[in-house]
């Protein structure tokens, strides 16, 4: 009897054991990427699990914008938040105050094999939560404005180099406005540029690389937004490719991708994140000329193009603060998408994370490569709380940039009705 | 006086789960929306009290202002046409002899009052899309470039009113249609004998007799249309240049983008009472009418 006893106790433990053994650490994952690179994210979550059966990756993809961080912050006031999301650097100022965040040691990072040394000192210090040792997030990329180009037609009117890059563009508004003069003449009826001008996103990822190029800055604490002349300048480039039929008017997105890949234009300047859009078309013959992306156009002194990051964070709430055993996942969930984010390049996007960036593979990756040492030239905006992606600054910029760019209203009330209004919230 | 207890503990059994509703969802966020329009607190959670500084911020807040300049202009671009569009289409309907026919259009008429306004707002917007636009192809027979409806500083705020007017007319025509049904047809029948012609008809017997539902659409429709902010999210994000600027998207500012919950809640504060303030007016001002009327 007593051996039957102790037979059942021992079977028992072993199944309670064996059972824990196999039980999966469930991480609720929230992300805003719902376009090419959303499907690269889901195949990349699915390479990790594989790697790491332990793991279960809830994902779950929401709508881009301000719906999706008054989500993150509704939901962590009543503990539902996810316990990782991504979360866009350019928004830690405006969002800090909101105790959203739960801070990441640079020592936990260092447990799963990231350190401080292995990411470009700038966006490594935009993700500091502060000087102790403390980040909001650990970046996981850079989005960023590109350049997509039809090389067949920058081959027609004689616009590439010797290593096949499109700098015949870079100069000054001038030279540009020469060179899109030959490319008109190629496209014909279809402006050479396809730009989505009806949006402020399109109108200020562009504009404020431009303002940096031409020597300008958005923001300075003495002088507050749009300081000088220099954002009156951007605009009225932009302005001026409108009037000159370089660039549709009100030009919506659909239209002015549909232009691009369909071989009608000759210019695409939007995200980087399109790029593996073209890619897949050209590798099912689908696209009707060579393709090629490039750094947006230097038009100023000095070349600059504006970065963003999305980042991993984990979600603070008061109510139901994560526990131990799923932070340690994150974790480990953050530090395996680091190591392995040469996948998510693909993505088009460039990357933080230094080896990756320095590999040999990254630097000749086609067509990523046109782009590989934006690293040197990229720059954030500035840490002010009014800044950040879907936040306040970009209702203003809606409000009145498109306005302006499209020839509605002048470009001079553009600017000054935009100034009014962001120095008034700062 | 056991009978009593027994009826009085019936009342409130049934009333319960209408008192506890009420309270859940309504009293306590109202109070608590009160209590934070005292606060500098962000969207969520309580901050430090700042006794009537957002009542003072609003006062010096210029686009406050604006935004409820906004306001009015929309209610006077939709709640008269919304009313005299779904009066004139609810008599055309009641005239039609058929029933079938009758019915067939104003389901036409009413249909789109029972889409989701996601669905009207993306209707639109395809309709008056830059290259598929069917609205755009008219344009084009007079201009060149398409007009950016949503975002030209002459275009946005007719276009969302004419959008909510399509939208909502529906309702109005089913109210004035039952109105209308309610008239005994004898009184007409009299009328005709007397001499009366169709304006006279109208004039004499079919407004006035119709005015209490005039007075009920004017009166919904004004609280519905002070209370605009949908169509303003989903189809010009207050722009442009803050020309749709209404309040309550200047409320969605404060505390969804800016964070800044306390003095939202002053200024939703502020619009509840004047709304409340307004119908109550309103209804009183429609009813003086009415008594003028019957004297």
């Amino acid at each position: 009897m007593k051996k039957i006893i102790l037979s059942i106790f021992a079977s028992i433990i072993l199944s309670v054991t064996s059972f824990s053994a196999f039980a999966k650490t469930e991480v609720i994952w929230w992300d805003l990427l719902g376009g090419g690179d959303g499907v690269r994210m889901s195949q990349m979550i699915d390479a990790f699990e594989k790697e790491n059966p332990d793991i279960d990756i809830v994902n779950s993809t929401l709508e881009w914008g301000p719906p999706y961080y008054a989500k993150l912050q509704t939901s962590a006031a009543i503990g539902e938040q996810p316990d990782i999301a991504i979360y866009h650097i350019s928004r830690y100022q405006m969002a800090k105050g909101t105790n959203i965040f739960s801070p990441i040691s640079v020592d936990e990072l260092a447990s799963v094999g990231v350190t401080a040394d292995q990411y470009y000192e700038p966006i490594w210090n935009k993700a500091k939560a502060d000087d102790d040792g403390y980040l909001f997030g650990l970046p996981l990329d850079n989005p960023l404005y590109v350049m997509h180009i039809n090389l067949d037609m920058f081959e027609e009117a004689g616009l590439l180099d010797e290593n096949g890059h499109p700098t015949a563009l870079n100069g000054d508004f001038d030279n540009f406005m020469a060179q899109m003069e030959k490319l008109k003449a190629i496209t014909g009826d279809t402006p050479p540029i396809s730009f989505v001008n009806s949006s402020q996103y399109a109108i200020y990822w562009w504009m404020l690389s431009i303002i940096y190029q031409i020597g300008g800055e958005i923001w300075n604490p003495d002088d507050g937004y749009c300081p000088g002349d220099q954002c009156e300048k951007s605009m009225q480039f932009l302005a001026d490719l409108v009037d000159k039929g370089y660039m549709n008017r009100n030009a919506d997105g659909a239209t002015e991708q549909g232009n691009f890949v369909s071989g009608k234009s000759a210019i695409y300047i939007d995200g980087g994140w399109n790029t593996p859009t073209h890619v897949d078309l050209a590798r099912k013959n689908e696209l009707p000329f060579k393709y090629g992306a490039f750094k947006i156009p230097q038009l100023g002194p000095t070349m600059a193009a504006m970065l963003h990051s999305h980042t991993f964070i984990i979600p603070h709430s008061d109510v139901d603060p994560i526990s131990d055993e799923k932070r340690a996942a994150v974790l480990r969930i953050m530090g395996w998408f680091s190591k392995n984010s040469l996948y998510w390049a693909t993505a088009g996007h460039y990357l933080p994370h230094r080896p990756t960036v320095e590999s040999p593979f990254f630097q000749n990756m086609w067509p990523n490569s046109g782009y590989a040492d934006v690293g040197e030239v990229g720059f954030f905006e500035p840490n002010h709380p009014i800044f950040g992606i879907a936040g306040p600054s970009y209702d203003v910029m809606g409000n009145w940039f498109p306005g302006g760019v499209n020839g509605d209203i002048s470009v001079e009330e553009a600017i000054q009705g935009a100034r009014e209004e962001m120095n008034a919230m700062m | 006086m056991n009978r009593n207890i027994q009826s009085n503990l019936t009342a409130w059994v049934l009333i319960f789960p209408f008192v506890f509703f009420f309270t859940v969802f309504l009293i306590y966020p109202f109070a608590y929306t009160v209590v934070h329009s005292f606060t500098d607190s962000p969207l969520i959670g309580w901050g430090n009290w700042v006794g009537l500084e957002n009542y003072q911020k609003i006062l010096k807040d210029k686009l406050f202002g604006k935004s409820i300049y906004q306001t009015f202009i929309f209610v006077v671009w939709t709640v008269i046409p919304n009313t005299v569009l779904g009066l004139a289409i609810a008599m055309m309907i009641h005239r039609i002899q058929s029933t079938i026919y009758a019915a067939i259009i104003l389901g036409c008429f009413f249909i789109p009052h029972i889409l989701p306004v996601t669905v009207v707002t993306d209707l639109w917007t395809s309709m008056t899309s830059n290259d598929l636009g069917i609205i755009q192809w008219i344009v084009k027979m007079f201009q060149d470039d398409p007009i950016p409806f949503f975002r030209h500083k002459v275009w946005a705020m007719p276009s969302v009113a004419l959008i909510t007017v399509w939208w909502t007319v529906g309702f109005n025509v089913l109210l004035f249609l039952a109105g209308l049904k309610m008239i005994n047809p004898e009184i007409y029948e009299a009328s005709e004998i007397d001499g009366a012609n169709r304006w006279h008809k109208f004039r004499f017997i079919t407004w006035p007799l119709i005015w209490p539902i005039t007075a009920l659409v004017l009166t919904l429709q004004l609280i519905f249309q002070l209370k605009i902010f949908d169509q303003m999210f989903l189809l010009t994000g207050g722009g442009p240049y803050n020309k749709t600027m209404v309040v309550l998207y200047h409320v969605y500012k404060q505390s969804f983008m800016m964070n800044k919950g306390g003095y939202a809640s002053a200024i939703a504060l502020l619009i509840f009472l004047f709304i409340i303030f307004v119908s109550v007016a309103n209804y009183y001002m429609l009813r003086a009418v009415d008594l003028d009327k019957q004297r």
